[in-house]
């Protein structure tokens, strides 16, 4: 069976995070509210879910260490920030998908069965200005 | 839910879609009764609540303003205003009587009855002395 680590600073909302990846048909690899690389790394993961909104991570910083020491570890992001470009930046530093958190949580599981089968998820929304 | 404490009409303002359905199972306890959830306040329903329950993180606005736009909105309601760090702007919101302020770090147990002191704080209209 797949596996998928949460990383979820919210943690009012791991749980439901846990339930998506349970709905995708992957096991939970580990569940975390602070980013730990060498935990994630150590889990070895088929995939990992970062949310790091609201946090003081660098999403592209955290994606270039996990290419660089983990490239079987396809990272999900998710996020509500929204830019130009973000897309190409996240893809170009090695993430498999990125999900917009206006994604229902039927969205995310598909997305999530997209990309634990292989595939990516580039969501449009994140790209609105 | 009993006679004596019916249950507490809630609603929250969830601006993360994903997370939307977690509310469901975050308010799902004693006393509770969840009616509505929306993603903006202009989305909320007009109608009665016992407490609002806003996601704070994530909006342009302090959260002092969401909540005047959710009392312009829908009257005097209480708020739980629910955030991922306790800073000085969802602190600050701590002078109104009828706002209790919440981490995201908090267990579904101690979010409840955040939701539920908010809740009781109905708010008092006070009348200056000699205006009667």
């Amino acid at each position: 069976m797949a596996s998928v680590y949460i990383v979820e600073p919210q943690s009012l909302f791991e749980p439901e995070l846990e339930r998506l990846v349970s709905l995708a048909g992957a096991r939970v690899a580990g569940s975390a509210a602070q980013l730990d690389l060498d935990e994630i790394i150590a889990a070895a993961p088929d995939a990992v879910l970062l949310d790091l909104d609201f946090t003081a991570y660098d999403v592209l910083d955290v994606l270039d260490v996990l290419q660089a020491e983990a490239p079987a570890i396809r990272p999900v992001v998710l996020t509500s920030e929204r830019g130009r470009g973000r897309l190409d930046r996240c893809r170009a530093y090695g993430a498999a998908a990125v999900v917009s958190k206006d994604a229902t949580d039927l969205e995310m599981v598909h997305d999530l069965r997209v990309v634990l089968d292989g595939g990516s998820v580039w969501d449009q929304r994140v790209e609105a200005a | 839910m009993d006679q004596e404490h019916p249950g507490y009409r809630v609603c929250v303002v969830e601006p993360q879609m994903v997370f939307r359905n977690a509310w469901r199972t975050i308010v799902a306890g004693l006393h509770l009764d969840l009616v509505a959830v929306a993603r903006s306040i202009e989305e909320l329903p007009r109608a009665p609540y016992d407490v609002v329950v806003i996601d704070a993180d994530g909006h342009a606005e302090p959260c002092a303003a969401l909540i005047r736009r959710i009392r312009a909105r829908l009257g005097d309601v209480p708020v739980c205003a629910v955030a991922q760090r306790p800073t000085l702007d969802l602190l600050s919101c701590r002078t109104d009587e009828a706002v209790v302020c919440v981490l995201k770090t908090a267990s579904n147990h101690i979010m409840r009855r955040a939701i539920r002191e908010a809740a009781k704080r109905r708010i008092v209209q006070r009348v200056p002395a000699g205006a009667a």
